[in-house]
């Protein structure tokens, strides 16, 4: 493992949760993986399968049942929120209802892990606020006030903020859920991007498939027999992971127009 | 015997009773028992002289009893005529005769009730707990009399069980109905508390006589309570030397103040001092704000509080702890507040048949020269 | 855009210490401005009389209104913040309540103990009613908190809270109704709130005391930033929700444990203020928004004593009426004026 390349490893994880009377449920047992540096990574699997404890348990937000999560080889059990939070970023869905936030408040929390403890802002912040919004082709949306966004521009705008964060992986949880199909074909292009030029690494969870699939470089796929499978997109094609995992009455994976298609 | 002899017996029986009864002072029948009393002013003849609650007409000893609305004069609450043969209606139905059960829910009332000594017709009260008549206590304790209600709760079960032949009650808002008047029982308002002037409100132990045919006991005790009263007063009406005096304590941004034309207004000016607020118009306390009273009792000579103070009573520095403002005034500095231990005096129970010690009390403390051997009761004057 | 804002802080520091002064000048009696200037300034002017007015009367009276409307403002910006709710403000978290419980325990019990307390003016030294207070809407935030620590979910705490104020209130309710109609009135009376019952020093403590925390709160402008995104976010943007949560909350606490125990439960003032501040800067931004609730409390605050006063009139309007009277119809402006916002 070179260390230098490897940002993120998993360690015989087991990811779940434990009910309020001490009933242990597991989701996902002995993971073990790597994300690599300029990885883009798709994690797919059916709905409540545990994507998102997975995302979870990578962020530090949940302990893991078993093993061990690395950043950059050192154990997340170890490390602060601020810490991790200079390693990873995170782009949710979570619904944002403040009026008065514009989308540069919202940008500027991307830089809270760094900085002073009373919230001075620096000439470099504002300078890597605007460079974010640049990047991902938002500038005109700065003073905008983040509610009265289309979903579209406030995708944009808290993707903005993870890259503001200035972390060497970003993770996003269903980005393309609530956007039009031109929009997700640009934030695919964007976060293509940000791995090839940009250098970060990007996992995402996804219902889109076949677009996941088109983009990402590595797949991760959880089955409800607490399995886990990771690997190349044609790897995973080909060993015919997904149509075990999926498997749902009437309905196929298309191994050629990579799409699930009704039998 | 045979029918007819029987017949015969009966018609004499009857005849000799009839005789005997039109012999006697004419006995009232009820239905003209209003024409009775038609012929009479009330405001000429009423035999009650101060109070204005109540007035008591009497035609050949026979009464009649009027109760005022206390909050408004012109309307009348109730009639009830007291009969020469022992009858007492309200022109409408007898009363179960003689009253021997009564319940009685105010405490100066039970007060009239020991000095008239009918203590034995009182069957039930309320909060029992605040009563300090030791006759009552006693009586209580051995269980002819029960306690009808506790913080303003009462327990109306208990009240039909006890079944008294009329309850007087003492209601501080008519609107609202009373608990037991959803009872079948007899409730009859004793408003002595309403009435302003000290002597008004201490007539009202002839209200209570009524009941009981204990009229001449009643008014006996009365007169001596308005000679002694007339007799102190008498003291201060040509005194030049007037004293300045307020009441009450500040209480959260609110200072309760007695009205001009209320109770205590009444027994400063007959005592000879000048209250601060004599031109206001409330009977009852008004409430202005901590700036108003300062502005105008600042410099008042005599400062009047009624209270109950635990462990060893009144202090100045008790009174200072409640309030660090009350050390700007006069009268505190002076130490001349008038201080009456409203627990310890029992002053709720029986000042109101007491006017004319109150009003010594205050004399002895505005003018003390005036009763130079007087020991104060109620209200003394702390130094 | 920043001048605006420096000049309009500027503008209400001014129009603050304006109202400050003429809460000392008015009131049921008519002093005049030497008098006020006298008292204020030189030791030994010639109206005693004036003097106590002012100094021992109006100033802690002044003093207090202000403090307390800053604390209680911050309380509610904290509240509002934490639980990302608009409507949160002090009475939610059931502090008040608790407040209003220790001294229901302490006047009302004479229902249950048979001793009317009414009379007992021992323990009405403003020792007595203000302890009970503070610790009445202490055991309740310590409840809070450890909810807080324990849960964490920031709806399940604030139901919690919300249900802990009807419980107390219907302790409060059932005290009540067993108690002599003395007693009840004075309970009644502390509760419609005054700012009257403080002397000078005691209502510069609270001041001091509301500064601090103040002052405090300016060390977690990030967090609170962080907060208005929601917890997740807050969470990826580095900071330990939980412990914030918790914090924040404690915050609150003291300061409407502090408002509450000298003053009586104040109505409207935590909820409104911070709606107000935000409104009128119109951002949520808490480098703007924290000197802005502090000032803006003071400020309304200040402006319903004076009205409650009711300057030149013998009688004086309990606070709680006028805080509701005129924050009720701003509230009700600035959530229509935000909905306007929602459109564009």
């Amino acid at each position: 493992m070179e260390l230098e390349n490897t940002l993120l490893e998993l360690s015989g994880v087991d990811t779940g949760y434990t009910n309020s009377s001490t009933e242990i449920k597991v989701l996902q047992r002995n993971i073990r993986c790597e994300v690599k540096k300029g990885e883009f990574i798709a994690l797919l699997g059916p709905n409540g399968v545990g994507k998102s404890s997975l995302i979870k348990t990578i962020t530090g937000m949940v302990p893991s049942l078993a093993g061990n999560v690395f950043i950059k080889g050192k154990n997340i059990r170890h490390m602060s929120n601020r810490e991790i939070a200079s390693e990873i970023a995170l782009v949710l869905t979570d619904k944002i209802s403040d009026t008065y936030l514009t989308a540069k408040d919202v940008v500027l929390t991307g830089r809270y892990p760094y900085g002073s403890f009373l919230g001075k802002i620096t000439k470099m912040d504002i300078d890597k606020v605007i460079k974010g919004f640049d990047v991902v082709g938002a500038h005109n949306l700065i003073d905008r006030y983040f509610h009265s966004l289309s979903d579209g521009e406030k995708q944009k705008v808290l993707l903005a903020r993870a890259v503001v964060q200035d972390t060497p992986l970003i993770i996003l949880d269903e980005p393309t859920a609530f956007i039009d199909s031109p929009g997700k074909i640009q934030i695919m292009k964007l976060l293509k991007e940000l791995v090839s030029k940009h250098n970060k690494s990007v996992i995402i969870t996804t219902h889109d498939t076949d677009m996941a699939l088109k983009n990402v470089s590595t797949v991760w796929l959880l089955g409800f027999n607490k399995e886990f499978y990771s690997g190349s997109v044609p790897s995973i094609i080909d060993e015919g992971l997904i149509n075990r995992v999926f498997d749902v009455d009437g309905v196929s994976f298309n191994k050629n127009s990579l799409r699930f298609e009704s039998i | 015997m045979k029918l007819a002899e029987k017949l015969f017996n009966i018609f004499v029986c009857i005849l000799s009773i009839s005789f005997v009864f039109i012999s006697c002072d004419s006995p009232v029948k009820l239905d003209s028992v209003d024409d009775l009393f038609s012929r009479i002013d009330v405001n000429e003849e009423s035999l009650v002289e101060y109070a204005i609650g109540f007035d008591i007409l009497r035609v050949d000893n026979n009464y009649k009893l009027i109760i005022y609305n206390p909050d408004d004069r012109s309307q009348v609450l109730a009639c009830y005529y007291f009969l020469v043969d022992g009858v007492i209606s309200n022109n409408k139905s007898v009363f179960v005769q003689p009253i021997d059960s009564v319940a009685v829910f105010s405490a100066t009332q039970l007060n009239a009730y020991s000095k008239l000594d009918v203590l034995d017709k009182v069957v039930a009260i309320s909060e029992s707990d605040f009563i300090t008549n030791e006759e009552v206590l006693e009586l209580f304790e051995k269980g002819k009399i029960v306690n009808l209600a506790n913080n303003g709760n009462f327990f109306l079960e208990k009240a039909l069980e006890v079944d008294p032949s009329i309850v007087f009650y003492s209601p501080y808002n008519l609107a609202q109905k009373h608990p037991l008047a959803e009872t079948n029982l007899t409730m009859i308002p004793f408003f002595d508390f309403k009435e302003t002037d000290p002597l008004g409100r201490a007539e009202w132990i002839k209200f209570t006589g009524l009941f009981f045919n204990k009229q001449r006991q009643a008014d006996s005790i009365f007169n001596i309570i308005k000679t002694e009263y007339n007799k102190y007063k008498s003291l201060t009406s040509d005194i030049t030397d007037i004293p300045t005096v307020f009441s009450d304590k500040y209480y959260s941004g609110q200072w309760f103040v007695p009205g001009g034309k209320s109770y205590i207004a009444r027994l400063f000016e007959d005592a000879g001092a000048e209250y601060i607020w004599k031109e206001n118009t409330n009977t009852a306390s008004f409430n202005i704000d901590f700036e108003t009273v300062y502005h105008h009792a600042n410099d008042a000579d005599f400062w009047r509080i009624i209270g109950y103070y635990a462990n060893d009573g009144f202090s100045y520095d008790k009174l200072a702890m409640e309030n660090e403002l009350y050390q700007n005034f006069d009268a505190f500095n002076n130490k001349n507040v008038v201080f009456c231990d409203s627990k310890s005096t029992s002053y709720f129970e029986r000042g109101a048949l007491e006017p004319h010690v109150i009003l010594a009390d205050l004399i002895f403390a505005f003018h003390p020269d005036l009763l130079p051997e007087y020991s104060p009761i109620y209200y003394k004057l702390y130094k | 855009m920043l001048a605006y804002r420096n000049i309009s802080f500027l503008i209400f520091s001014v129009v603050t210490f304006m109202l400050f002064m003429l809460n000392i000048r008015y009131g049921s009696v008519d002093l005049s401005w030497t008098e006020v200037m006298n008292s204020l300034f030189i030791s030994d002017s010639y109206s005693v009389h004036g003097e106590v007015i002012i100094l021992q009367y109006r100033l802690p009276q002044a003093i207090t209104s202000m403090a307390v409307g800053m604390g209680l403002s911050l309380a509610g910006m904290l509240l509002q913040t934490t639980f990302g709710n608009p409507l949160a403000g002090p009475s939610v978290l059931g502090i008040s309540a608790g407040a209003s419980l220790g001294v229901a325990l302490l006047v009302l019990m004479g229902g249950i103990t048979g001793v009317s307390m009414g009379s007992n003016s021992l323990f009405f030294g403003d020792f007595g009613i203000v302890a009970a207070a503070f610790i009445g809407a202490l055991a309740v935030l310590l409840v809070i908190i450890f909810v807080s620590g324990r849960i964490g979910n920031a709806v399940t705490v604030l139901i919690i809270g919300i249900m802990i104020g009807y419980l107390v209130s219907a302790v409060v309710g059932t005290l009540q109704f067993f108690s002599s109609s003395e007693d009840l009135h004075s309970f009644i009376l502390w509760g419609l709130g005054s700012f009257s019952n403080t002397n000078v020093s005691q209502s510069l403590t609270i001041l001091i005391l509301t500064l601090l925390i103040s002052l405090a709160t300016l060390f977690f402008i990030k967090p609170l930033n962080a907060l208005l995104l929601g917890h997740r976010y807050a969470v990826s943007s580095g900071f330990n929700v939980k412990i914030l949560q918790t914090i924040f909350i404690l915050f609150s606490g003291l300061l409407i444990a502090l408002g509450t125990a000298f003053t009586g439960p104040i109505a409207f003032i935590g909820l409104a203020v911070p709606h107000i501040a935000r409104s009128y800067f119109r951002t949520s931004n808490h480098t703007i928004l924290i000197p802005a609730v502090i000032l803006f409390g003071a400020g309304f605050s200040l402006l319903c004593n004076l009205i409650s006063k009711l300057p030149g009139y013998d009688v004086s309007l309990p606070i709680n009426a006028v805080t509701s009277i005129i924050g009720a119809p701003i509230v009700i402006w600035v959530i229509i004026k935000g909905r306007r916002l929602d459109i564009g």
